[in-house]
């Protein structure tokens, strides 16, 4: 008899996994952040590169989704960010600053790829901005010969013409752009349907037309013809196209909440002018992205809202009285917003040298005068001319999508996909199938430190920039949200042994694995469930 | 090498010397700079140690409840309601035949409460199952403690090494320090006949029925009825390395006196300096110092007293509606050994009061005198 109470024999016949009723099965779920991305970023992806220091890798994987990382690092409204875990616990995971650290690493020091040769499939992109410029970037390192048509004398759409420099500096813009049109015959000053038409575009396989929407929605108001009432979308044209124009100490007002009205604005301010911005809704219901509304909030700009224009005059000197009424919020209307409802009798004026009018934009589409199009505001060009059927991929602002840059990034990349597909003869894959997307309820918190949120976002960016240690130590905070973040958490704390490391994660032996279910609470980002027997 | 270091630091320096491999220990005063040390010397690197942090000594114990059926040295160290905490795991670790070895820094029990020194939470522990040591020097700390993983991983008995907090824990003594070269050939790695291997599994410590129960609680009785022989010949390997060794009864000119005073921790060198200031006035008074509650050394105890010697008990600890433990254990031995005489029960210094020189001779002046209570507590320096 042994001094202690041991079994005599190997106790490896007593299969526990007999026992079981329930079964631990890692099975990754969407991370938020993935799953809110416009241009279909693997966010948690390059994040977890990032965390062992692979920038290159980070680099890799996030142009594989989006061609224009230092761009969207500096314009996207990051809905990852809003949809973070860890956004409420702490502080979400700064996206954006780690967007633009592997975007600008990219620019100084992503290796020159030679480009596949052209395998003698051409296609025909219209349009330069960031739907059109993902379309070409995916086409041509597919071997597809792609010329892009732009009616502007440079590339980018609205990137180069619309975002204002000091939220896009030119020389990024123009170093990302150089990378993203390498191999790509680039034709500029040529406007569809005046410059070309369809007949130059028999000879390709496909078309994809991304035109964007570039016309001013009009204010429908008395005098909003007369000389000082301007497009706000013209007025930053013009000032991206370098044209002096001054607005120095003259009384501007701008119409609108969107982020036209809001760069507008800005802008405006920024050459000397005093600028009151007008919103027939409250702050809270401004289209506007959120980052955007508080820079706007923070500068000397003058804020109305409730208001809305009901007339323009112009004096002999030129001085512009602009009659406004009051709003109140009454239902909801279609968008879900509450609608303003005018204060009867409670018109007042305001006095201005210029007035933009940044209410929204369209796009034109006049060089289809057939296109029809959907109640929901999609457009329907399959009837357009039958030299173009089934040839035609649309993407960017002719979509009924929020107007975003990422929004077209995705769709350009998408658009390839599907035009690559079509070359191939096969059907288009969907690789992004959604399971179920990983919440809070998925996160053992547990697991996690609080940092204090101020502190730690004023270090990081100091300087407006991650170094590559702070980008790491960004990084480190992220939770892994659905994903197996291979912490061996489950293989530690199994009593039965019965998780094994494998080379891709884990597995479990389920002649011992008694099913008590300990892996998966001990699962720091919920990639491992228990499903019942 | 010789140091002045404190009772603490002594212990912590052992479970260095001694290559513990994983301790894990939660903080309580004044046991608290043990594992402060400890937790630098394993985060320096000096001891290539697994410390594991817990939220409570329940949890510490059965860490290495854990850590030690795998076959590696733990080690742990505590105090009063800490060492209460562990009471359930204690008797797994014992039973279970773990030899971990653990300092308690004795600190009387609340409430009410208080950080301060008596023996009530170790003597509270005496059914535990675990061999149990009483030093009074710094330097006796940190031989007791390297012996200890010895003797503990000889007999498969965990093993406790007491003394009293701040009176030596947090006391200054010169120390000689032994050299890690002669502690390694002292004390090799633990060689674990029965240990935790995945690959391959045994149930340990599973269900057992009536019929095979009692039978390891016999294996463990006999461990402890060997304990004294193998602690005899640790401590006589030990003197041949280190040329310092222990008796489990320490005997102070008791052969030839009249009044024989027992004693144990910080106490008992209170007591040799009376005894030795009595002695310069041509008095017949002796000390004997025990070592160890368990197992309790009755054979070496009766062979020290010599009838009709008068003999006292001082206990810095008590079970109420009993008295002190030592005291019980002392009749309990000498009545075994056929010792008809009187043994007086002397409380004293619960809750860190201190017990002086006036105190001991005051205890002396009633053996001799006779004006002791015999069958009754004689209560020291109580203002009731």
């Amino acid at each position: 008899m042994p001094e202690l109470a041991v079994s005599s024999g190997s106790m490896s016949w007593n299969k526990t996994g007999s026992w079981r009723s329930s079964t631990p099965l890692h099975i990754d779920k969407t991370p938020p952040c993935n799953f809110n991305c416009p241009a279909g970023e693997n966010i948690r992806g390059y994040i977890d590169l990032l965390k062992h220091y692979q920038t290159a890798e980070a680099f890799e994987l996030l142009t594989s989704a989006n061609p224009l990382p230092a761009v969207c690092g500096r314009v996207c409204f990051h809905p990852c960010q809003a949809h973070c875990n860890r956004h409420g616990f702490d502080l979400a995971i700064q996206v954006r600053l780690l967007e633009k650290f592997i975007g600008d690493w990219g620019l100084e020091q992503a290796p020159t790829k030679p480009l596949p040769q052209t395998s003698g499939r051409k296609v025909a992109v219209i349009g330069a901005g960031p739907a059109g410029l993902a379309a070409a970037y995916y086409l041509r390192r597919k071997g597809v010969a792609v010329t892009m048509y732009d009616d502007h004398a440079l590339p980018g759409g609205i990137l180069e013409y619309g975002i204002p420099a000091y939220r896009l500096e030119k020389d990024v813009l123009q170093a990302e752009l150089t990378r993203v049109l390498t191999g790509i015959e680039f034709h500029p000053g040529m406007k569809f349907g005046r410059d070309f038409d369809i007949g130059a575009l028999v000879e390709y396989d496909a078309v994809f037309l991304a035109t964007g929407a570039h016309q001013s929605k009009r204010l429908h108001i008395e005098g909003e013809n007369i000389p000082g009432v301007e497009s706000g979308l013209g007025f930053l044209q013009q000032l991206n196209s370098g044209e002096k124009i001054d607005v120095q100490s003259h009384n501007v007002l701008v119409i609108g909440g969107g982020n036209t009205a809001c760069d507008v604005a800005r802008s405006a301010y920024r050459l000397g002018a005093h600028v009151t911005l007008l919103y027939r809704r409250t702050e809270r219901e401004m289209p506007a992205f959120a980052e955007e509304i508080e820079q706007l909030r923070a500068e000397p700009i003058h804020c109305e809202f409730l208001v809305a224009p009901e007339r323009i005059t112009r004096a002999e000197n030129g001085t512009l009285t602009l009659t406004a009424i009051r709003m109140k919020l009454g239902e909801p209307d279609e968008s879900g917003r509450a609608r303003p409802v005018a204060i009867e009798g409670s018109q007042f004026t305001l006095i201005a040298d210029r007035i933009f009018a940044a209410i929204g934009e369209d796009p034109d589409v006049s060089f289809f005068p057939n296109a029809q199009q959907h109640d929901d505001g999609e457009f329907d060009f399959s009837g357009v001319d039958a030299r173009l059927a089934g040839k035609l991929f649309v993407g960017g602002d002719l979509l009924p999508n929020p107007r975003t840059v990422p929004h077209a990034v995705g769709s350009g990349r998408l658009a390839a996909e599907k035009i690559l597909a079509q070359l191939r003869g096969e059907p288009l894959v969907a690789h992004d199938c959604v399971v179920e997307v990983a919440g809070p309820e998925d996160i053992n918190y547990r697991y996690f430190t609080r940092i204090n949120a101020v502190k730690w976002q004023t270090g990081l960016a100091a300087g407006g920039a991650l170094s590559e240690q702070s980008a790491h130590a960004e990084a480190e905070r992220c939770f892994s949200c659905g994903v197996c973040s291979k912490c061996d958490n489950c293989f530690n704390f199994c009593p039965d042994l019965a998780v094994i490391k494998s080379a891709g994660g884990y597995q479990v032996n389920l002649e011992y694995c008694k099913g008590c279910g300990i892996c998966a609470a001990e699962c720091p980002g919920g990639s491992l469930r228990m499903r019942q027997q | 090498m010789r140091q002045v270091i404190s009772g603490n630091e002594a212990a912590s320096l052992a479970v260095k010397l001694a290559r513990v491999q994983v301790i894990s220990a939660y903080p309580i005063t004044p046991q608290t700079t043990i594992a402060e040390k400890l937790s630098e010397i394993c985060g320096s690197g000096e001891l290539a140690a697994r410390f594991v942090r817990v939220e409570s000594e329940h949890s510490a114990m059965s860490t290495l409840i854990g850590a030690a059926s795998t076959g590696v040295r733990t080690f742990t160290a505590t105090s009063a309601q800490g060492l209460a905490l562990m009471h359930e795991p204690l008797f797994w670790a014992s039973g279970a035949r773990l030899p971990i070895v653990m300092v308690d820094v004795n600190r009387a029990m609340a409430a009410p409460w208080t950080i301060w020194c008596d023996q009530t939470d170790s003597v509270a522990q005496r059914d535990t199952g675990w061999l149990q040591f009483y030093c009074w020097s710094n330097q006796e700390i940190i031989d007791t403690v390297i012996c200890a993983f010895k003797i503990a991983e000889k007999l498969l008995v965990p093993c406790m090494v007491c003394y009293d907090g701040f009176f030596i824990s947090h006391t200054y003594e010169p120390v000689e320090i032994p050299e890690q070269k002669d502690v390694d050939e002292f004390l090799p790695p633990r060689n674990a006949e029965y240990k935790l291997d995945t690959e391959n599994p045994h149930t340990f410590s599973g269900g057992t029925l009536p019929n095979y129960f009692m039978e390891f609680r016999y294996k463990l009785q006999r461990a402890f009825e060997r304990a004294p022989e193998v602690i005899a010949r640790v401590y006589g390997e030990y003197v041949q390395c280190f040329d310092r060794t222990y008796d489990s009864v320490e005997s102070y000119a008791a052969d030839d006196a009249d009044a024989v005073l027992v004693a144990s921790g910080s106490a008992a060198s209170t007591v040799w300096h009376t005894v030795k200031a009595l002695r310069d006035q041509g008095r017949k008074v002796g000390l004997l110092r025990i070592r160890q509650l368990r197992p309790f050394p009755a054979a070496e105890l009766a062979a020290k007293i010599h009838p009709p010697q008068r003999i006292g008990v001082l206990d810095r600890n008590l079970s109420p509606g009993t008295g002190g433990v030592f005291t019980q254990e002392v009749r309990a031995a000498l009545h075994r050994d056929g010792h008809t005489g009187r043994i007086h029960e002397f409380i004293a210094g619960l809750g860190g009061r201190d017990i002086t020189m006036n105190n001991i001779i005051d205890i002396y002046d009633r053996l001799e005198q006779k004006t002791a209570n015999a069958s009754a507590i004689n209560w020291v320096g109580l203002n009731p």
